[in-house]
């Protein structure tokens, strides 16, 4: 059983290590995780998400978009209400899903694709950023129906950009390392558990041991067995059967010294 | 068989820990389910709605200063444009070189009556004076949708010894919206607004609009038709006519449950002059009819902005308690 139970620890260990201390890697020391850099193009206006992408309240978003020519980009949040009526009947790339590191389910929806006004020139943005080159949105999460929008700075048609998505929760990075580490204590249990069997197979095989121990019947009833084998019995069967046998180490050392 | 037993509740309860060790590290973390619960959108913010009046106050004062409707539609619209195209083409009669200018519309220390909404369209109210020493303005901003610009309704001026009412409150400190096309108001306002013109053209008329009728600013109308009247003698004679011309679905909710609505009337004062008689006609009013005398008759086309105080079911008497009355136009033989 010792057998099974050091392979079940090093399985689970592994099971919680690998992953936990992958995402050590991935996450850093700043507790965010990143998608890395991604393209992500419509013809229509911009894209804009569904409000069921930001399922999950507390994580500060960090959101990063520069468009592919280096032309001013906006990127804002907004309440699900403005932002859909902004975008109107305009042709849009919708975000429905989000999953990281990288799985997004996106829908282009055709419709006008004429220029809106300026996005920058609306007063109804929780938080937007505008401008040159990459553009990082910062915003922790709250309740609410909210969409983030990406679209060229001027409100014109069709967007290629390269998005890198963020998601940082504070504590993530020491909570995963204790998760690794605890990962970790399993796996080193259960490698102990599995080379402490072998070790007390190769003294079951060793001479001395088997001598020993073999007559256990005799030895409680034989007054003349080795004194040796009596201490083992009288001290460690039960213990060996149980699975953990510190006196059966003893006695196997005595025999040994014997 | 005891012993087997033991041994898998072992590795069931280091299966537990390791998921509870796991998934506890992934608990401790500040992360929740969004609840996506989401109040009613305020229509602006007090700062929004002052940046929203600089902008109409420059297109204003440019489409005044140009007598220009295209560019004053830019953000004016429903009665207010009417009104006001029709006095740029009054002005551009009666003054021509533009020796009196219009003055720079200005409003100062804006009152903003701020609504909450679920969606588009979106209103709110301003009470605010646009000159110098000027009435407060009555002002209703409404857009279409969250790309729209903020467009003037209505823009009546407050009556001065009028109550105005109190306004009711929701749990966040906003006005309470109604909507008169979802009949969220006490009264059919269209009918009232029919029966009001009526009042104003001497008709007996009922219910809240009887009381409507007593009411001042009707008072005041009435008695200035009657001194037209007595005016022209009988060298003519005058007939006044009143019609409803514009209702807004835009209605605040007041604290004693009544309304506040705004409509527009027009209104029509002829003259029909008698033979052998003839009437002259102030240098104003000659520029635009473009005779200094009048020998068959003479028609002025006027229209009024007006915000009605609207009782609740149970009792009270409407008033006006915010109104214009400006002359549109102006033809005569």
């Amino acid at each position: 059983m010792r057998r099974i139970g050091g392979w079940l620890l090093v399985v689970l260990g592994a099971l919680v290590f690998l992953p936990a201390s992958a995402a050590v890697v991935w996450v850093g020391t700043d507790d965010t995780a990143q998608t890395g850099s991604h393209r992500m193009t419509t013809r229509g206006l911009g894209v804009i998400t569904e409000p069921s992408v930001l399922q999950y309240v507390g994580p500060v978003l960090h959101l990063t978009v520069e468009r592919a020519d280096s032309e001013p980009v906006f990127v804002g949040v907004a309440h699900e209400v403005d932002a859909t009526s902004y975008l109107g009947e305009h042709s849009r790339r919708v975000v429905s899903r989000v999953g990281l590191p990288w799985d997004v389910d996106t829908d282009q929806r055709d419709g006008i694709e004429e220029a809106l006004p300026p996005p920058g020139d609306q007063p109804w943005w929780l938080i937007s950023v505008e401008g040159d080159g990459p553009q990082e949105l910062v915003w922790p999460i709250p309740h609410g129906s909210y969409s983030i929008v990406a679209l060229n700075a001027d409100g014109t048609p069709a967007l290629d950009a390269d998005v890198t998505l963020g998601l940082e929760i504070a504590g993530t990075f020491y909570t995963i390392l204790a998760v690794a580490a605890f990962g970790l204590l399993l796996l080193l249990l259960g490698l102990w558990l599995l080379l402490w069997r072998r070790r007390r197979r190769e003294v079951e095989d060793d001479p001395a041991w088997a001598g020993a121990a073999a007559p256990i019947e005799t030895a409680s009833s034989d007054p003349e067995a080795p004194r040796a084998a009596q201490m083992v019995a009288a001290g460690g069967l039960g213990d060996r059967r149980r699975g953990h046998s510190p006196l059966i180490a003893d006695g196997r050392r005595l025999a040994v010294q014997e | 068989m005891t012993g087997t037993r033991g041994r898998l509740r072992i590795h069931r309860a280091a299966f537990v820990l390791c998921a509870t060790v796991t998934l506890s590290g992934c608990a401790l973390l500040p992360v929740e389910e969004n609840t996506f619960d989401s109040a009613p959108l305020p229509a602006t913010t007090q700062e929004n709605a002052e940046t929203v009046l600089e902008r109409i106050d420059e297109t204003m004062t440019a489409a005044d200063a140009a007598r220009d409707p295209v560019l004053l539609a830019e953000v004016v619209d429903g009665p207010l444009l009417d009104i006001r195209t029709a006095q740029y083409a009054i002005d551009a009669a009666t003054d021509p070189e533009d020796a009196e200018p219009a003055p720079p519309v200005e409003h100062s220390d804006p009152t903003v009556f701020i609504p909450r909404f679920e969606g588009y369209p979106q209103w709110f109210v301003v009470a605010a004076p646009v000159a110098e020493d000027g009435p407060l303005r009555l002002e209703v901003l409404t857009r279409e949708s969250a790309a729209a610009p903020w467009f003037t309704l209505i823009a009546p001026e407050l009556l001065p010894d009028v109550e105005f009412p109190e306004l009711e409150l929701d749990d966040a400190g906003y006005v309470v919206p109604l909507s008169v096309a979802a009949e969220d108001v006490p009264t059919d306002v269209a009918a009232l607004a029919e029966q009001h013109a009526a009042a104003l053209g001497g008709a007996e008329v009922e219910g809240l609009a009887a009381g409507l009728a007593e009411d001042s600013w009707t008072q005041a109308r009435r008695a200035a038709n009657t001194a037209a009247a007595e005016a022209v003698g009988e060298a003519a004679t005058l007939t006044s006519t009143y019609a409803a011309a514009d209702v807004l679905d835009q209605a605040l909710q007041t604290a004693d449950g009544g309304a506040l609505v705004f409509y527009a009337l027009t209104g029509t004062r002829g003259y029909t002059v008698t033979p052998t008689y003839f009437l002259t006609l102030d240098a104003t009013t000659a520029a635009i009819v473009g005779t200094g005398e009048v020998a068959t008759e003479l028609t002025e086309q006027w229209a009024a902005q007006l915000a009605v105080y609207v009782p609740p079911e149970d009792g009270g008497v409407p008033r006006v308690v915010a109104a214009t009355w400006d002359r549109t136009g102006l033809t005569g033989s």
